[in-house]
């Protein structure tokens, strides 16, 4: 039997920047200082008003090929996590397909999945290799939440940017390089990290497009993202502790045995928190966010693609891997790098 | 941790000056209650107590000596 493996990790980020400085001339009463040293963030990456998700994914999947690592025409499943598809129908997935000349006898789909997604993508490609059903898949994140963020709404456009990221999982590994995994969801938040109208649930309306000011001074109406800060905090705070140790035990590991931690890249101040409620070694916990703040489903690749870079990880170390936010829904999972 | 303690340590989160909070006082006196220093609180909590408060109950806090109220018999 042959294991899944990650064979590379590429990242694309647009070339428009919105820096903390821009904020603070825009929003004089945004304390910007603030978000700098505690959320951790100085410069977010935006979409351009015709750039979709797709276009991030193609870029990025485009630096992964010209890398070397593999070709288009070998790869054999697409998977693409997103919650900004270009379109309702079709799937993003079959556009990315045909753009990048991945043969027609692939698979593709699109699956919708934030915070967490990257650590899904990780199991689906772990079962479709594994079971035999692919060799070489590309796992794809891209999301433009910037085109859902009401421009006065300071909850979420100080933290929010746009990414996409490629990887390539080889069927080739002679032993296990990914897992086990522990995930997990509780719908119960799903109005916490929202955004209500555009589906089929709510139309998007004259009503739904009235902005109005929270208790905050956020801006925004029905149809931009809404983010409730405040929850969402309460969850991880109960939700990740948990499913750390629960993948710790599962795997028969205690912390010291892991190399790195990567959490996604939600924000500073709760990385830390969480790092000091785990009791994990600062040095073996990465932050890596400043100039690209929280790209959702991308910050985990992309957090590992500049570490790699950087030389911070290395080959064969352990590293654990943890997705939670939005839906709420969570994983995790261990992998040994390539 | 006393009361005193959580007080001063809750005027430093908003960036108010010692000795200003106390149980009576509306927080929206405090510019610097906002989201952010609910986030902070829920953190100190945590950290300080173990104690999991769930983020309605917080926001519902009219005064400091609400927000002492949800923390309750941790503080001597």
């Amino acid at each position: 039997m042959s294991f899944a493996g990650i064979g590379g990790i590429t990242y694309y980020l647009p070339q428009l920047i919105l820096s903390n400085d821009q904020l603070a001339q825009e929003h004089p009463t945004w304390n910007m200082d603030e978000v700098g040293e505690k959320v951790g963030i100085v410069e977010r990456h935006l979409a351009a008003p015709e750039e979709c998700s797709s276009d991030l994914a193609v870029a990025a999947a485009q630096k992964l090929f010209a890398s070397g690592v593999c070709s288009p025409d070998e790869i054999d499943y697409l998977l693409f996590c997103t919650q900004t598809p270009d379109y309702f129908l079709p799937t993003t997935a079959c556009v990315i397909q045909n753009r990048l000349g991945i043969p027609q006898t692939a698979g593709a789909l699109d699956y919708n999945l934030g915070c967490s997604g990257y650590v899904y993508g990780l199991q689906l490609a772990k079962g479709l290799i594994e079971s035999g059903q692919a060799s070489r898949l590309l796992l794809l994140t891209g999301d433009t939440y910037s085109k859902f963020i009401h421009p006065a709404d300071r909850s979420v456009r100080t933290i929010f940017g746009d990414a996409g990221t490629a990887t390539l999982l080889n069927g080739s590994r002679k032993e296990e390089s990914i897992g086990p995994f522990v995930v997990g969801t509780d719908g119960r938040g799903a109005n916490n990290l929202i955004v209500k109208t555009g589906g089929m649930r709510n139309a998007r309306t004259e009503e739904s497009a009235v902005v109005r000011t929270d208790e905050n001074g956020n801006q925004r109406s029905e149809d931009s993202l809404l983010m409730k800060g405040g929850e969402i905090f309460t969850f991880t705070l109960s939700a990740v502790p948990k499913c750390v140790n629960a993948l710790l035990e599962k795997a028969n590991l205690k912390t010291e045995d892991i190399d790195m931690f990567v959490f996604h890249q939600a924000n500073r101040h709760m990385l830390e928190h969480l790092r000091r409620k785990m009791k994990i070694d600062a040095a073996k916990f990465l932050i890596s966010m400043e100039r690209i703040g929280n790209t959702v489903g991308s910050t985990i690749p992309i957090a590992l693609s500049r570490a790699a870079a950087d030389g911070v990880i290395r080959s064969g170390q352990r590293i654990m891997l943890v997705g939670f936010g939005v839906g709420y829904s969570w994983g995790a999972t261990i992998v040994q790098w390539l | 941790m006393t009361k005193d303690e959580f007080y001063r340590h809750l005027e430093q989160s908003v960036d108010a000056p010692a000795g200003t909070l106390t149980d009576g006082l509306p927080l929206k006196e405090f510019p610097g209650w906002d989201s952010m220093a609910v986030v902070e609180f829920i953190a100190f909590v945590d950290e300080q107590f173990s104690l999991p408060l769930e983020y309605e109950a917080i926001v519902a806090a009219k005064t400091g000596g609400d927000l002492a109220g949800l923390v309750g018999s941790h503080l001597t």
